[in-house]
């Protein structure tokens, strides 16, 4: 060993120090190094379980606010539609009403025209009536002679006494 | 105005356009009497308004052919 340029001696204290070192690392160290990479390990471990179930989250959460976004569209479609809907009603029963006071308002002029044609026809009737009696009162009057009014008084008594008997 | 009595209370009136003779009087008072059903006092009335004919009235019976009225039945039928 010597003409490999090895000193036993040499070597044997290193294989020593070796031992040493190996029996310190292996009591002390190792064990230590091994829980820290478990910790780690586990910590990693779990770190990716949150992250995972973090993802899982958001996507439920995502997948929720779709769903609220959608039915909140659907709600306002509705609301909108109803809307129309109300407000195409109320069109045309406001229409309805103004077509229905126009015809009352109309029938009530229809006749309150043929009422004030009723009595101006009436009132001029009455007048040539008038005109006419007072004519005929006048010739009456001014006409008949005695022997007409003798004869007609006759007449009327015989009509009267037939009449009464 | 001029009375023809009888021996009833009750009192009747002839109307006429011009003055009744004898005739006409005893004429109007037959009927009067016809009328009231006993005898009546008479009164004779010379009315120009009537126009025309006669008007006897007995009580509350009223018989009236005068020209004046015949006009008012054509006025009212007119204007109806």
């Amino acid at each position: 060993m010597k003409e490999l340029g090895i000193d036993g001696l040499v070597l044997l204290a290193q294989i020593v120090n070796f031992g040493i070192l190996f029996f310190v690392f292996k009591k002390f160290v190792y064990a230590r190094v091994l829980k820290m990479l478990d910790d780690r390990r586990e910590e990693i471990s779990h770190g990716l379980k949150m992250a995972k179930a973090a993802e899982e989250q958001e996507a439920k959460m995502k997948e929720k606010q779709e769903k609220l976004t959608q039915e909140a569209r659907r709600d306002a479609r509705h609301m909108v539609e109803d809307a129309k809907k109300q407000a195409d009603k109320e069109r045309k029963d406001i229409i309805a009403k103004a077509h229905e006071e126009a015809h009352t308002i109309l029938a009530k002029a229809r006749v309150q025209a043929d009422k004030q044609q009723e009595a101006q026809t009436a009132s001029m009737r009455s007048e040539a009536v008038e005109l006419a009696i007072e004519m005929t009162r006048r010739l009456l009057g001014s006409d008949l002679s005695k022997e007409d009014h003798r004869k007609l008084l006759n007449a009327k008594l015989k009509e009267i006494t037939r009449a009464v008997a | 105005m001029k009375t023809t009595k009888t021996t009833s209370q009750t009192s009747a009136t002839v109307i006429s356009a011009v003055a009744l003779t004898k005739d006409e009087i005893a004429q109007s008072l037959k009927i009067a009497t016809a009328i009231a059903g006993h005898d009546v006092t008479l009164s004779e009335k010379v009315d120009a308004s009537v126009l025309g004919g006669i008007r006897i009235e007995v009580g509350d019976v009223v018989v009236d052919t005068t020209l004046k009225k015949q006009l008012e039945t054509i006025h009212r039928e007119l204007v109806k």
